[in-house]
């Protein structure tokens, strides 16, 4: 096609000697130099913003709003810088300008032209001078519920974030905050970690009023408080303390708020976060508040005499103090015959022992003290241990670790592979190992056992469990059934000596002064017969009836 | 804080329940061997006798702690025998403790060593006990109180259980002639006795962490005698009921040689030696963990500081160094007639003389 025609490629810095590369980079290290000035420029501009702004504001402000709504949007516009998500919308109205701020996602925007912007624009009143009462002005014309005056400026930005809107008047310091807040969430579901049969199914979702709506709307009772509180020094997450204030504990709710306010950190999007920071013992396994995702297991720990933690962002709610009979406890005791409830209970305890103890007794009896078995048992014990090639504490360690393993990856993969993952991991894994000699049938049916009753406790203790499961087998490998008491005797020490905010986590099964809690303890019995809330909690009223008021 | 205190304190019924966990230790497998072969067919009636003569002993006990109130024996001792006295009388108990912890560690080891690990060191079985004993005595006074709490309904009952079992076994003949002709013996085997019921001193120490309430102390502590006494009776009643006296005086522990002649068929339970021990073994924790408690505690008060726990950390080495030493029998052995007699002294002789002291210089005091 292009037959007796002759083509030359030449370089584009041929014909553009700018395109050379040389050139280009020599420019392209000018032009990062320019960026890398202009930000620190941006950033020194801001600093001094900043320290213009903060002449005349109070300490730990970073400014103030001042009657000239220019400066006030040009403040926030400084403050707000890159957040390219916050909205300024002025209103030209019948005797000067608003400005409404507000965070786009976060507010009713429908709701914010229909109650605020639409009776603003139509409103025939002249905004009052400068100086008179804007506050009255604002009640009488905007039809939105919630109007608030706050006078720090870093709480109005703080709620303003949150989803409120900014109203402020050209003339007028005085700045309004509507209540304006909607936002992308999860509706009230089932929970997920709670299951109940005949219980109620409404749980906690993540955002925070929704998860007080849900308390409210089952008890109608002026004592039931809700106190709100700031934790994190830069997300600002809410978390509300709920109690019942003529049954808390004296003394409980101050040390609550106490350690709350103690609290330093950054951000906080997890409950369990607080959980952390409030404990006494870090380093311990076991959990030391309790959890409730339902607010039917909230209340009920509410009209004990304890305090519920709720952070905004977690469906998981904070019960503190919390027990070991508190955590083994189920909505299910509850909503089932006294009878069923107890041997529910019962069993729940049996399987927490079994989930803790039951490789290291199949270790202790197996390795150390096999005349402990039936003759006839421990024959075919050893007949089937002789045909795998690996001692049996290695056995049960590499079974612990393959139980790990599975429980860690069906947690983590996504719902449609849970069930592939499950059929290679029970049926191809299990059987497999069995097959080819490696583990003993037994030791698979004592594992298998151990995890299915680790699932009957709550997930917090359970891992715990599966720490101390380690920590005993360890020893029941080194001193067989002495080994496996001894660790039994640690775990306990260490479990009375656990403290809930001041409550021991196991001392109270048996302390004889606390006696009248069994008949809700590691029992239950017919709640005509139980007319009392549990004596460990200290509530102030331990009589379950109403009270004279207040 | 509200009642969110550390509860240190305790209630009179707490009291009794240390008392029986103190008490109820390595003693019940240790003791009575000796025991039957001072007292023989009488071992049961030196029990009942030695029973009431240390309950009368630990009354008091109680009462000198009503003429000291708030205070421990570190205290009014030196107050109601002098200063130098005071202070040897209380050192005195001290050593016998600290002895017993290092007698009983040892009974404790040579047990397990020869009943589930006879290739063992028994070094090797007794640290293990030390250092779980060390972390409970570590702890705060409301914890310990409630480890020993959890242990008693839990262990007491089993290990109670499980020797009924022996029953099965029980020849009500052996027990013939039930009233003892030996009296020396049966006197002599009061004196062996205290080893069971040892431990009831810490009275003087933990009077000051009892609050008075509806329960008075003197029937709160009665009760703990009489359930340490029916547990020890009926171990050597059913010891002797099964052995007969000659057969348990020829066996270095009866309660474990009577416990593993029980048979259960068509049970898959066997070697019921090993269930005993498993319930008899938080039970001598429970007594360790007290004794290191007293010592260090007794320690703290002397030397007035605000914590036990370094002299828990202190303490338990030399604890630990002297139950080794003891490796031998004839050491071993001697060791523990050394803590018998230093405890019959003191329960004999210097409490009721504290006792009388007390009650000259209360006297003494109210008339001017």
């Amino acid at each position: 096609m292009h037959q007796g025609k002759t083509l030359n490629f030449h370089k584009l810095s041929t014909a553009i000697p700018s395109a050379a590369l040389a050139a280009t980079n020599e420019r392209l290290k000018a032009l990062r130099q320019l960026t890398s000035e202009g930000a620190k420029i941006g950033r020194d501009i801001s600093r001094l913003a900043a320290d213009l702004r903060k002449v005349a504001a109070p300490q730990q402000e970073p400014f103030i709003f001042t009657s000239d709504l220019e400066t006030n949007e040009r403040l926030l516009r400084s403050i707000l810088r890159d957040c390219e998500d916050v909205i300024y919308r002025t209103l030209a109205l019948k005797g000067g300008r608003a400005l409404l701020v507000y965070v786009h996602g976060m507010t009713d925007e429908a709701g914010l032209a229909k109650f605020v912007i639409q009776p603003l624009l139509e409103c025939s009143v002249t905004i009052p001078e400068p100086g008179a009462d804007i506050e009255s002005y604002i009640q009488q014309h905007i039809y939105a519920a919630g109007i608030q005056f706050i006078e720090q400026p870093s709480s109005i930005i703080g709620e303003m974030m949150g989803g409120r809107t900014l109203l402020l008047f050209d003339g007028h310091a005085r700045v309004a905050l509507i209540g304006t807040t909607q936002f992308a969430k999860r509706n009230v579901g089932d929970s997920k970690t709670e299951g109940v049969v005949r219980g109620p199914h409404e749980a906690f979702n993540e955002t925070l009023i929704d998860n007080i709506a849900l308390l409210r709307r089952r008890v109608r009772d002026p004592n039931l408080k809700i106190k709100i509180l700031n934790v994190g020094d830069r997300s600002g997450t809410r978390a509300a303390l709920a109690y019942v204030s003529n049954l808390v504990k004296p003394g409980l709710l101050e040390e609550v708020e106490k350690r709350i306010a103690a609290v330093s950190t950054d951000i906080v999007l997890t409950s369990f976060k607080i959980e952390e920071l409030i404990s006494k013992h870090p380093w311990s396994p076991f959990p030391q508040a309790e959890v409730a995702e339902r607010p039917d297991t909230l209340l009920n720990a509410l009209y004990g005499g304890r305090v519920g933690i709720m952070v905004d962002g977690t469906p998981l709610a904070l019960v503190v103090p919390a027990t070991f009979l508190s955590m083994m406890q189920a909505t299910d005791d509850y909503t089932t015959q006294p009878l069923g409830g107890m041997l529910i209970r019962m069993i729940r305890y049996l399987s927490s022992f079994l989930a803790v103890y039951l490789p290291a007794l199949y270790i202790s009896v197996v390795s150390f003290h096999p005349g402990m078995l039936p003759t006839t048992l421990a024959i075919s014990i050893a007949e089937l241990r002789s045909r795998t090639p690996f001692p049996s504490i290695l056995e049960a360690f590499g079974m612990i670790i393959i139980l790990e393993i599975f429980q860690e990856a069906i947690i983590r993969l996504p719902q449609r592979m849970v069930t592939a993952a499950s059929v290679v991991g029970g049926f191809v894994i299990g059987t497999t190992v069995v097959e080819a000699g490696l583990i003993n049938p037994l030791l698979v049916v004592v594992v298998a056992m151990t995890a299915i009753a680790s699932y009957t406790a709550s997930f917090d203790f359970a891992v715990g469990f599966r720490v101390v499961r380690i920590f005993t087998l360890l020893a029941a490998s080194v001193l067989g059934l002495y080994g496996t008491l001894l660790a039994l005797l640690f775990t306990t020490v260490h479990l009375c000596a656990l403290r809930s905010f001041g409550e021991s986590v196991l001392g109270g099964l048996f302390d004889i002064t606390l006696l009248e809690d069994w008949k809700d303890g590691i029992v239950r019995v017919p709640l005509k017969l139980n007319r009392t809330r549990p004596k460990v909690y200290g509530p102030q009223d331990r009589t379950r009836a109403g009270d004279d008021g207040g | 804080m509200g009642n969110l205190e550390r509860k240190s304190k305790m209630s009179a019924l707490q009291l009794a329940v240390v008392l029986v966990t103190t008490c109820v230790g390595g003693q019940i497998i240790l003791a009575p061997n000796e025991l039957i072969m001072a007292a023989g067919q009488g071992a049961w009636v030196s029990i009942i006798l030695g029973g009431m003569l240390y309950y009368t002993v630990s009354l008091l006990c109680i009462k000198i702690g009503e003429y000291y109130p708030q205070e421990s024996l570190v205290e009014f001792f030196p107050r109601i025998f002098g200063k130098g006295i005071g202070l040897a009388l209380t050192g005195w108990l001290w050593v016998t403790y600290f002895i017993l912890y290092a007698v009983i560690l040892q009974g404790l080891s040579r047990v397990i060593g020869l009943f589930m690990f006879d290739r063992t060191p028994v070094e090797v079985i007794g640290a293990g006990m030390a250092a779980v004993t060390v972390y409970c005595a570590l702890q705060d006074w409301g914890t310990i109180l409630r480890v020993l709490q959890l242990l008693m309904f839990s262990s007491v009952p089993m290990l109670v259980g499980i020797w009924l079992l022996t029953f099965f076994n029980f020849l009500p003949e052996n027990l013939l002639p039930l009233w003892p002709l030996d009296f020396k013996g049966v006197v002599k085997g009061i004196g062996i006795s205290w080893g069971m019921f040892s431990g009831y001193e810490v009275i003087l120490l933990l009077l000051p962490l009892v609050y008075r309430g509806k329960i008075a102390f003197a029937w709160a502590v009665g009760c703990a005698f009489g359930c340490m006494g029916f547990i020890f009776v009926l171990v050597v009643v059913v010891a002797v009921g099964v052995l007969t006296v000659k057969g348990a005086q020829n066996v270095p522990y009866p309660t474990l040689i009577v416990i593993r002649g029980v048979e259960l068929p068509g049970t898959f339970i066997e070697r019921l030696e090993n269930y005993l021990l498993v319930a008899w073994i938080p039970i001598v924790f429970d007594t360790l963990a007290m004794m290191l408690y007293f010592v260090s505690e007794t320690c703290r008060r002397w030397l007035k500081y605000e914590d036990h726990r370094p002299f828990v950390l202190l303490l338990a080495p030399a604890a630990f160094i002297l139950n080794v030493v003891l490796d031998t029998a004839k050491l071993y052995e001697q060791a523990g007639k050394l803590t018998n007699t230093m405890g019959l002294v003191f329960s004999l002789f210097v409490i009721p003389l504290a006792y009388i002291l007390a009650r000259i210089k209360r006297r003494d005091a109210r008339d001017g």
